[in-house]
């Protein structure tokens, strides 16, 4: 009787372990897609700013680097 | 019956630290849904019962009516013109959703358009803004193209004034903030200034409306902060809304930029209460309309179906916003709880 029971208990014990191990694991995926799709859409917006700072004709022109901010917050804007 | 206290000690025992830890876990998870729960209860206005009910819908996913429409405004009579970000276009509609006129193409020349975004309606012409070309292009409500307004200055937000005047916010990132009043011609007839720090930054970039008695309602996009001022210019209130104290930034090159935008748009009904559209640090992004009466206090919250970048409120009290990520434009009843 005793050793049934501690045989059952390490069978529960296991599968405990295994249901915690997949549940952990779906609610990590579950948090990285959600910020990855948050990266994605803020990266957008991130990497439009870049580009138009860059334009090699405009750099280090304040004015223009104005326009490339006001892009950027109507990114935001559009997205968020 | 008499061994069962028995048994959960020994299932205790057996239960190793993973599995204790995972229980821990999970226990964490419930108590912080729990609570989070309980605090939305708690910051809920208690007449939170604003409804919308839709009366239009123009454009769909099968059809090329609107690409991506960007800016709005509406005449007396209900008909709607918008900008068409995709399409390089200003469009005009009737009340009932049907496209009356259509006018622009990409280009830099007279009527032309690069990414046309913001529009208003003064009582003889509709003003719209280029992001990528400096000025402000002047149509008739028959979408003719009329001049071009000589302003260098980028421009944030925009909003018609009596007498064809126009109100601008222009955009900075090394002066103070400042919102200029143009006549028809371009030349400065006014100047507002909102803050008076010495050096500026995108973080002082606003929103603006005026209320039926030319009262200013400036709108920090990036600060949880909203003012009101005289039509002298004099600054009658400063208030927060959702008591955020503090936004983060981002270092994008050698700029510092805000990572989110806190407020996106504001618009005033027939009645003069304020509309504000929430954005990120809101609970429903691009969703969360916060009504406020003239003082800044709220009188209530509501959300929008889906989201939006932009709020419009027409002569009538109809709401219109975006769906389908700007391929349709909906129009709304706003329904207020009986009191």
């Amino acid at each position: 009787m005793g050793d049934e029971e501690g045989k059952v208990l390490q069978k529960l014990d296991r599968k405990m372990n295994r249901t915690g191990t997949i549940i952990i694991l779906a609610l990590l995926s579950l948090v990285i897609l959600g910020f990855g799709v948050q990266a994605l859409e803020a990266g957008a917006c991130e990497r439009a700013f870049v580009n138009c700072m860059d334009e090699p004709i405009q750099r280090g022109n304040m004015l223009w680097i104005v326009y490339c901010g006001n892009g950027y917050a109507f990114c935001l804007k559009y997205i968020d | 019956m008499r061994n069962r206290p028995q048994t959960w000690k020994r299932i205790g025992a057996a239960m190793n630290n993973r599995s204790r830890l995972f229980i821990g876990f999970a226990v964490v998870c419930c108590v912080s849904c729990v609570l989070d729960a309980l605090s939305t209860e708690n910051t809920r206005p208690k007449t939170n019962t604003i409804s919308l009910e839709e009366v239009l819908s123009v454009g769909t996913l099968d059809d090329d009516t609107l690409f991506q429409w960007v800016g709005i405004t509406v005449d007396p009579q209900g008909r709607i013109y918008v900008t068409d970000g995709m399409d390089y276009s200003i469009k005009k509609f009737d009340a009932d959703g049907q496209l009356l006129k259509k006018a622009g193409r990409r280009g830099q020349g007279p009527g032309e358009f690069l990414a046309p975004r913001l529009l208003t309606l003064s009582d003889t012409s509709l003003f719209v803004t280029d992001q990528n070309v400096p000025g402000i292009q002047v149509f008739d409500h028959d979408l003719n193209f009329l001049r071009r307004m000589p302003i260098k200055i980028p421009i944030g937000d925009i909003h018609a004034l009596a007498e064809d005047r126009i109100a601008a916010v222009a955009l900075s990132v090394d002066r103070p903030g400042c919102i200029h009043v143009y006549d028809l011609g371009g030349k400065v007839q006014k100047r507002i200034r909102y803050t008076f720090k010495k050096k500026a930054s995108m973080m002082d970039w606003v929103e603006i409306t005026f209320d039926s008695q030319d009262n200013l309602f400036v709108l920090y996009n990036f600060q949880d902060r909203i003012e009101k001022y005289d039509a002298d210019g004099t600054r009658l209130w400063s208030r927060p809304l959702l008591d955020i104290k503090k936004m983060r930034t981002k270092k994008i090159g050698p700029w510092e930029v805000p990572e989110k935008i806190l407020f996106k748009d504001m618009v005033f009904d027939s009645c003069g209460r304020l509309y504000i559209l929430g954005g990120g640090f809101s609970k429903n992004p691009g969703r969360d309309v916060y009504v406020l009466d003239a003082d800044g206090d709220r009188l209530a919250t509501f959300q929008l179906p889906e989201s939006s970048h932009c709020l419009y409120i027409d002569a009538n009290d109809f709401l219109y916003s975006r769906a389908n990520d700007g391929i349709t434009l909906k129009k709304y009843r706003i329904r207020w709880p009986e009191m």
